[in-house]
């Protein structure tokens, strides 16, 4: 009986062990999930991702100009800013200090290329994909019935819609357009979404050159493939890889101050901001 | 009569050439913008999806639960359920920016979408309502009662995935609550029975069809348990946000309460629920009259309602850009397509009533 009853003791004992090693098991999985952003994923070929430091942002926006001008992106009045399209587009969040001495916080915000996008869960037709090999978010113009359902779930707002037939500033500006004749830089109309491709066709193209040269593509070139990254003079844009660990964004993103916008909602974002501290 | 059906079809007219205008300007004629991506369109879907709900409430309590008083008004029930559902579908497709692709929703259907159950449930649930029309024309009892069974769970489906849409949106701080699906569903049984009478008492007075004033007093009586029920969620949902005061969603609430919303949030809480019921337990709620009047108010309150969940939603997103304001205000166009769909909704009840045998033992 009292053996018995010491058995039972201990299975017990044994029993909250095993319990709270799940728990610390539990625990620890969560930790990881959190910093997945910066551990490498051999599920993908290539992960690529982008870092901005806030630190060098200016809030300039000659990131925006430049997508805009390089992806053929349209243009609306001023009256109409509501409806604006830009790729990427630089928030401005807050106002702070007294004047002489205000500051402004600054976000400049791509599309998040998230890993579990929530805009291509919603899409009742598949016109926003992931791509499988890169981890890129894009779209197919062609299959898009303009429900706007991604735009409302896009924590992000980077989704932008055609309300009207798209303006492409006159004849002027339609002679200099971008003649790249890659499917995401066609012409749009009314009545579709369009977002931020990380420059996937000049990233194509860079991948067709260093294959034909039978070479990989170096982290500086990288570098060079998206239009708001090698267009920024403070240097707070990065793209690279992250599975490649010594890539830039790769040692940016294991930084202390590396954080990403709403991590709490699941959707893990391949932007990487770095803190202004 | 005759007035009233030129009426209608002079607001169809110019709602089809609003439309149109719509079709080759494109949705920059409404007034939706960047954070307001959906507007008055979807509020007014989801409005008539709901108003579906009373025509399966009331054709499956005389078709199953056997209660013969509401045996006559069964295909009437059936047949707003009907015309509401076809409204809230052409409801949809105004809101789509490229109406002519509406079949990619069949070609391609990526069945992870809210939006994909959806389609496909509407049309279930379509297919089940002129089934059942259909029988109780026919008088085959057994096959309308297996229809009448299939109706229920597919009612439930329909209400909850509509909420499921925007439930399941974790970007959008007013929308992201599991109560939204029950919520639906009561609102949705405010609004449809509410049609149901209005429909009845219509067909009473201008088409002078015979029955009972039994009948709308006892279908009256469900609004002393659902308007309870529809405040009792509401109190719910704004009681866990306001406690918890998660910021944004918070000042969605606050939205509501007091801000842009206030008006119409104020008039659904005062005119769409609290008077309606003290009208409906009163005795002035036991006259032909007073029961009018109240499903009246509660219809209107259950479209404030679902213009209170959808768009506040929007003004209060994560990332807000100071430099560009948030507004949303709706256009002519808007207004006009609304109104059409409206007036087709009655045009339509009002030919279905000279086509169809809808009330039961009586001569034509």
């Amino acid at each position: 009986m009292k053996e018995k009853h010491f058995q039972n003791k201990m299975s017990r004992k044994d029993f909250l062990k095993s319990g709270a090693m799940a728990g610390i098991a539990l625990a620890s999985s969560g930790l990881v999930k959190s910093a997945e952003a910066q551990t490498v994923k051999t599920k993908q070929k290539h992960r690529y991702a982008m870092v901005i430091d806030l630190a060098r942002c200016i809030g300039c926006e000659a990131c925006t100009i430049a997508c805009k001008v390089e992806h053929n992106v349209p243009v609306v009045s001023p009256k109409e800013l509501a409806r604006r399209i830009q790729w990427t587009e630089v928030y401005f969040l807050r106002e702070k200090g007294q004047y002489p001495y205000v500051k402004t916080d600054v976000d400049p915000r791509p599309c998040m290329h998230c890993e579990r996008p929530p805009c291509v869960e919603v899409c009742p037709v598949g016109a926003t994909y992931q791509d499988k090999d890169r981890g890129l978010v894009l779209q197919r113009y062609e299959r898009c019935i303009g429900c706007r359902y991604c735009a409302t779930a896009c924590p992000y707002g980077a989704r932008y819609f055609n309300w009207s037939k798209p303006d492409y500033g006159g004849k002027l500006r339609e002679a200099a357009l971008n003649p790249d004749p890659h499917p995401q830089l066609k012409k749009r109309y009314k009545g579709i979404m369009e977002k931020c491709t990380f420059c996937v066709e000049r990233l194509d193209r860079l991948e067709a050159k260093a294959e034909k040269e039978g070479r990989p593509i170096t982290d500086e070139e990288l570098h060079h493939v998206c239009t708001c990254t090698s267009t920024c003079m403070g240097r707070a844009r990065h793209f690279g890889d992250l599975n490649d660990p010594d890539s830039t964004v790769s040692k940016l993103a294991r930084s202390s101050r590396a954080f990403r916008l709403f991590e709490e909602l699941g959707t893990e974002p391949k932007v990487i901001y770095l803190r202004n501290v | 009569m005759k007035k009233l059906v030129l009426l209608l079809v002079v607001v169809m007219a110019f709602a089809g050439l609003g439309w149109l205008y719509q079709l080759q300007a494109g949705l920059g004629v409404t007034g939706m913008n960047k954070p307001v991506f959906w507007g008055l369109y979807i509020v007014t879907f989801v409005f008539f999806i709901g108003v579906s709900a009373g025509g399966i409430a009331a054709a499956s309590l005389s078709h199953l639960a056997g209660i013969e008083k509401f045996k006559p008004i069964a295909r009437l029930a059936e047949i707003v359920a009907i015309i509401s559902l076809v409204l809230a579908m052409l409801a949809i497709v105004f809101d789509l920016g490229r109406p002519e692709r509406l079949l990619n929703l069949f070609i391609h259907p990526q069945f992870i979408s809210p939006l994909t159950w959806d389609v496909f449930v509407l049309n279930i649930y379509l297919v089940l309502c002129v089934a059942m029309l259909f029988l109780g024309i026919k008088e085959k009892a057994k096959q309308l009662k297996v229809v009448a069974m299939l109706s229920i769970p597919t009612f439930v489906l329909v209400h909850s995935i509509t909420a499921w849409i925007f439930g399941l949106m974790k970007s959008q701080a007013g929308w992201h609550t599991a109560i939204l699906a029950p919520l639906f569903i009561a609102s949705a049984l405010v609004s449809g029975l509410s049609s149901i009478i209005l429909a009845l008492i219509f067909s009473k007075r201008v088409l002078k069809v015979h029955f009972d004033n039994d009948v709308i007093v006892s279908l009256g009586k469900y609004f002393k348990v659902l308007l309870p029920v529809l405040f009792y969620f509401l109190f719910c949902e704004f009681l866990t946000t306001g406690f918890a005061g998660i910021p944004t969603h918070k000042a969605v609430l606050t939205e509501l309460f007091a801000g842009r919303f206030a008006g119409l949030f104020w008039f659904d809480i005062c005119f769409g629920i609290i008077i309606p019921y003290f009208i409906i337990i009163s005795k002035f709620g036991k006259t032909l009259k007073g029961i009018a009047i109240m499903s009246l108010l509660s219809f209107m309150g259950v479209f404030a309602e679902r213009i209170d969940i959808i768009i506040p939603s929007f003004f209060h997103p994560g990332l807000i850009n100071l430099r560009i304001p948030y507004h949303y205000n709706p256009t002519g166009v808007e207004y006009l397509l609304i109104l059409g769909l409206f007036a087709l909704g009655f045009t339509l009840f009002i030919v279905a009533t000279k086509v169809i045998p809808l009330f039961e033992g009586r001569k034509r």
